[in-house]
C-alpha cells in the first residue's frame, strides 16, 4: 500500500501540523503588531513631547523679540512725534536719523509712519534700516484715518505669514501730539514689522529632528510652507485649522512624511513639524523587519522541527495503521509489500513493541481462521461419516417379517442423535422360532454405534447357527470381551427365542432389563437373571430360562432409558407407569409401540432427549388348531438354576 | 447428582444423591480418580439417596473397580434402594461389589475381611 492509499484519518501528522502552524504565525503576527504599535505610539509620544519643548522656546524668543521691539519703538515715537512740525530739510534729517534707529539684528524690520494731515488724509511713510522706502497712501498698509485714532494703546498684532513665507510680528503704537490748547490728541500711528526669516532655522536648531521642516500657519490661512498647490500640504492645513492639534501622514515631494502640529500664541498661530517618516521611524520599521525575518526563521525552523519530530512519532504508526487497517477488512495474510517488524531501534518504542502485538494478534487470528477452516473441512467430514453410519446402523435393522396369521412383530426406534447405542433385532432361527434380540451399549455416539454394528451381526450369526441363546451370549462375549474391556465398554443384551408352535419362550440375558409380558390386564416382567453384561468377564456363563406364553400374548422389550425418563419435574417415567399402561393397552404391537411414544412424548413434554428403542411380541397361538397346546402354566418360569440366583 | 467425600480411619466414604447416569457417572469418575491419587484403597459408596443408576453409572462403577483392583483396593457398596438394588444385582455387579444395608456394616467389612 502506497503512502498515497492511506486514508486521510491516518494521515494524522497534517492534521495535527496545519493547525499549530496556523496558531505560531498567529501568535507571532499579533505579537509583532502589538509590539511595532506600542513602540510607534511612545515614539509619536516623544514627537509630541519635543513639539511642546519646541513651542516653549518659541515663546520665550517671542517674549525676548517683542520686549526688544517695545524697547526700540520708543526713541522712534518721540522722532516721529517731531515731524509735523519739520521743515523739509530737516525732514530729511529725520528721516535719515529713523533708518539709523531701525535695526535688522532679528530678521529685516519695517517701519510704516501714519500720519494725519490737516486735510483728514493718511500719509504713510516706510522705512527700512537703510533709508526711507517710500512715501504714499495708506491703501497699502490697510490704515484708515478712524483707526488711526481708534489706537490709543500700542497693540501687537496677530503674527502673519509674509509674501516672503517669512514670519512677521508686528507692533504699532499711537503718536501723541499737543494741540495749541495744549491738549494731547492722536496724530499718526507707527508700525513696525519684523520678517523673521531666521526664525525657522532656530527653531529646527532646537528640535533633534534635523531633517524636519519646522512651520507657522497663522490664522489667515497663510504658512511658512511653499504655496498649497500641492494637495497633501492643503490637506495637511486645513486639517490643522480644523483640529488644532495632532499628527498626520502625508507624502510630499514623493517621500512619507509626518506631520505634528500644535497651537501657540494663544491659538493665534500653528506650529507644525513635518519630519520625514525614515527619520521618526526608522529605526523602528528597521526593528520591526529584523524581528520579522527572524519570526519567520523561528517559524519556519519551528515548522521543520514540528514536521521533523511528527515524522518521527508517526512513522512507526503508519504501518500499524496500516496493518490494523487490513485487520479491519479481513485481510489476515501477511502483505508482502510490509516488512516484518524487527527489533525496537530505541527505548522506549511502545509504538513498535504495540505493531509488533498487532503483528502477533494478525497471526493468531490467521491461524485461528485456518484452524477453523481446518475444523470445518473436519467437521464436514464427520458429519459425512455420521450420515454414513447412522444409514448403515439403519440398514442393520431388521425388516419387516411376513405377515404370519399366529404372530405380530411392532418396533420403535427414537435417535437423539445420529446414531444410537441402542439394539434390537429379530429374525426367523427356523421356520417357527423367532428370535429376538434386545440389547444397549454403555456408550453414546460412534463408540455405541461400532459396538453394536459388532454385536448384532455376531448374535445374529451366533443365533442363525442354531445355538441356544445362553450359549449365543456365551461366544459373543468371548469374542468381544478383550476389546470392550480394554477400551473399558460394556454391553447389555437380552436374547430369546419363541416357538411359535407352542409358544415356548426360551431367554438369556447379559445384564439387560427383561421384557414385560401382558395379556388382557395382566401385566408381569420376566426376571432378572442376574448375568454380567458382555465386556466385563471373559468367562461369563449365561444360563437360559424359559416361559410359555398363551395366545394372544405379548412381550415388550424395552430399552433401559425407557424407564428414566424424566418429565418436567425431573421424575422418571418408571416401572409402575410402564405396567399401568400395559394394563390399559390392550392393542396389537403395532399400536401399542406407538400409544406407548406418544405417553413416552407426553410424560417428556416433548421429544425425549435421550435414544428410545422397544418392539412388541405377540404370539397369537395356533390359530389352524391344528397342533394341541400342552397345559402349562405360564407364569410359571422353569429356570435352568445353573446361573445365579435372581435378586 | 451430589458427591460427598468423608472419610472414616482408611476408608473413604462417598455419598452420592440423585440420579446416577449418563452426566453425573463422568464426574464420579474424575472424583474417584482424585481421591485414588491421594491415597483411596478402601470405599464406601452410599448411594441411599440415589433413585436411578443407568448402565453409564454402572459403567463409571466398574472403571473405578478396574483402577483400584490391582492397587489392593475395595470398593463396598451400602444403602441400596429397591430400584436400584433391582439393577444392581440382576446386572451382576453384586459378584464384583460387595452391597451392605449400611454404611457401618460397609466399613466393619474391611476390618474383617482384613
Amino acid at each position: 500500500m502506497s503512502p498515497s492509499e492511506v486514508p486521510w484519518r491516518y494521515r494524522l501528522e497534517t492534521r495535527q501540523s496545519i493547525p499549530i502552524m496556523v496558531g505560531l504565525v498567529g501568535v507571532l503576527a499579533l505579537l509583532l503588531t502589538l509590539g511595532y504599535l506600542h513602540a510607534r505610539e511612545q515614539i509619536l509620544a516623544s514627537a509630541r513631547a519635543q513639539m511642546a519643548q519646541l513651542v516653549g522656546s518659541i515663546a520665550r524668543q517671542d517674549d525676548y523679540n517683542r520686549n526688544w521691539l517695545e524697547r526700540g519703538m520708543q526713541p522712534l515715537v518721540r522722532l516721529v512725534a517731531t515731524f509735523p512740525h519739520l521743515n523739509t530739510q530737516e525732514q530729511k534729517a529725520a528721516d535719515a536719523n529713523l533708518s539709523a534707529i531701525i535695526s535688522d539684528t532679528r530678521g529685516r524690520q519695517i517701519v510704516d509712519v501714519l500720519l494725519l494731515g490737516e486735510n483728514g488724509k493718511v500719509t504713510v511713510r516706510r522705512y527700512d534700516s537703510k533709508k526711507l522706502l517710500s512715501v504714499g497712501s495708506p491703501s497699502t498698509t490697510k490704515w484708515t484715518r478712524q483707526r488711526v485714532l481708534a489706537l490709543t494703546t500700542p497693540e501687537w498684532h496677530a503674527p502673519e505669514v509674509d509674501a516672503r513665507r517669512n514670519l512677521m510680528l508686528r507692533y504699532s503704537v499711537p503718536i501723541v501730539d499737543k494741540d495749541s490748547s495744549g491738549k494731547a490728541q492722536n496724530i499718526g500711528v507707527c508700525s513696525v514689522s519684523l520678517a523673521i526669516s531666521w526664525f525657522a532655522d532656530r527653531v529646527r536648531s532646537f528640535s533633534p529632528f534635523k531633517n524636519g521642516s519646522v512651520f507657522f500657519l497663522s490664522q489667515d490661512g497663510k504658512w511658512t510652507l511653499p504655496p498649497q498647490d500641492d494637495i497633501p500640504l492643503a490637506r495637511l492645513k486645513a486639517r490643522i485649522l480644523a483640529h488644532a492639534s495632532g499628527e498626520s501622514r502625508l507624502i510630499w515631494n514623493d517621500k512619507p512624511y509626518m506631520a505634528v502640529y500644535m497651537p501657540m500664541a494663544g491659538g493665534k498661530l500653528h506650529l507644525g513639524l513635518l519630519i520625514p517618516r525614515k527619520d521618526l521611524f526608522g529605526d523602528l520599521d528597521r526593528l520591526t523587519h529584523l524581528l520579522g525575518i527572524i519570526g519567520l526563521a523561528v517559524l519556519l525552523l519551528a515548522a521543520y522541527s514540528l514536521h521533523r519530530t511528527t515524522e518521527t512519532v508517526l512513522s512507526p504508526l503508519k504501518p500499524l495503521g496500516q496493518l490494523a487497517a487490513r485487520l479491519a477488512r479481513g485481510e489476515l495474510e501477511a502483505d508482502p509489500q510490509t516488512p516484518a517488524p524487527g527489533p525496537a531501534t530505541r527505548f522506549p518504542d511502545e509504538a513498535h513493541r504495540l505493531r509488533q502485538a498487532t503483528e502477533k494478534l494478525r497471526q493468531a487470528l490467521h491461524q485461528r481462521m485456518q484452524d477453523l477452516t481446518l475444523i470445518g473441512q473436519t467437521r464436514e467430514r464427520l458429519f459425512g461419516e455420521m450420515t454414513f453410519a447412522r444409514n448403515m446402523q439403519e440398514s442393520m435393522r431388521p425388516p419387516k417379517l411376513p405377515h404370519t396369521p399366529d404372530m405380530e412383530v411392532a418396533a420403535f426406534v427414537h435417535t437423539a442423535g445420529d446414531v444410537c447405542g441402542d439394539m434390537y433385532d429379530y429374525f426367523s432361527q427356523s421356520p417357527r422360532r423367532l428370535c429376538c434380540v434386545m440389547g444397549n451399549a454403555a456408550a453414546h455416539g460412534v463408540p455405541a454405534a461400532l459396538l453394536t454394528s459388532r454385536v448384532i451381526p455376531l448374535l445374529h450369526e451366533l443365533l442363525l447357527s442354531g445355538l441356544a441363546p445362553g450359549k449365543a451370549l456365551e461366544n459373543c462375549n468371548r469374542v468381544l470381551g478383550p476389546a470392550a474391556s480394554r477400551e473399558q465398554h460394556m454391553v447389555s443384551v437380552f436374547v430369546g427365542i419363541l416357538d411359535l408352535d407352542d409358544g415356548l419362550f426360551r431367554w438369556a440375558s447379559a445384564g439387560h432389563t427383561p421384557p414385560f409380558r401382558s395379556l388382557g390386564q395382566e401385566v408381569n416382567q420376566l426376571d432378572w437373571t442376574g448375568n454380567m453384561p458382555l465386556g466385563i468377564r471373559d468367562k461369563e456363563t449365561y444360563p437360559e430360562r424359559e416361559i410359555r406364553l398363551r395366545p394372544g400374548e405379548s412381550l415388550l422389550f424395552v430399552g433401559p432409558r425407557l424407564l428414566s425418563v424424566q418429565d418436567a419435574q425431573g421424575r422418571g417415567y418408571g416401572e409402575e407407569a410402564l405396567r399401568c399402561f400395559l394394563a390399559r393397552n390392550t392393542e396389537a404391537p403395532t399400536g401399542l409401540v406407538r400409544a406407548l411414544y406418544a405417553q413416552i412424548r407426553d410424560h417428556a413434554g416433548g421429544p425425549p432427549q435421550d435414544d428410545l428403542t422397544f418392539f412388541a411380541v405377540c404370539w397369537r397361538g395356533d390359530v389352524a388348531g391344528d397342533k394341541p397346546q400342552p397345559p402349562v402354566d405360564p407364569w410359571n418360569v422353569s429356570s435352568e438354576a445353573a446361573g445365579r440366583q435372581e435378586p | 447428582m451430589e458427591i460427598q467425600v468423608c472419610r472414616a480411619q482408611a476408608a473413604y466414604i462417598i455419598k452420592l444423591s440423585g440420579r446416577w447416569d449418563t452426566f453425573s457417572s463422568a464426574a464420579f469418575e474424575r472424583t474417584c480418580a482424585a481421591l485414588i491419587q491421594e491415597g483411596m484403597r478402601l470405599v464406601v459408596i452410599d448411594v441411599a439417596d440415589v433413585d436411578y443408576v443407568s448402565s453409564f453409572g454402572l459403567r463409571s462403577l466398574l472403571n473405578t473397580g478396574k483402577i483400584l483392583e490391582p492397587l489392593q483396593g475395595r470398593v463396598h457398596m451400602s444403602s441400596l434402594q429397591p430400584q436400584v438394588r433391582k439393577v444392581f444385582v440382576g446386572s451382576g455387579f453384586s459378584s464384583l461389589f460387595p452391597e451392605y444395608p449400611d454404611v457401618d456394616t460397609a466399613l466393619r467389612a474391611f476390618k474383617d475381611k482384613a
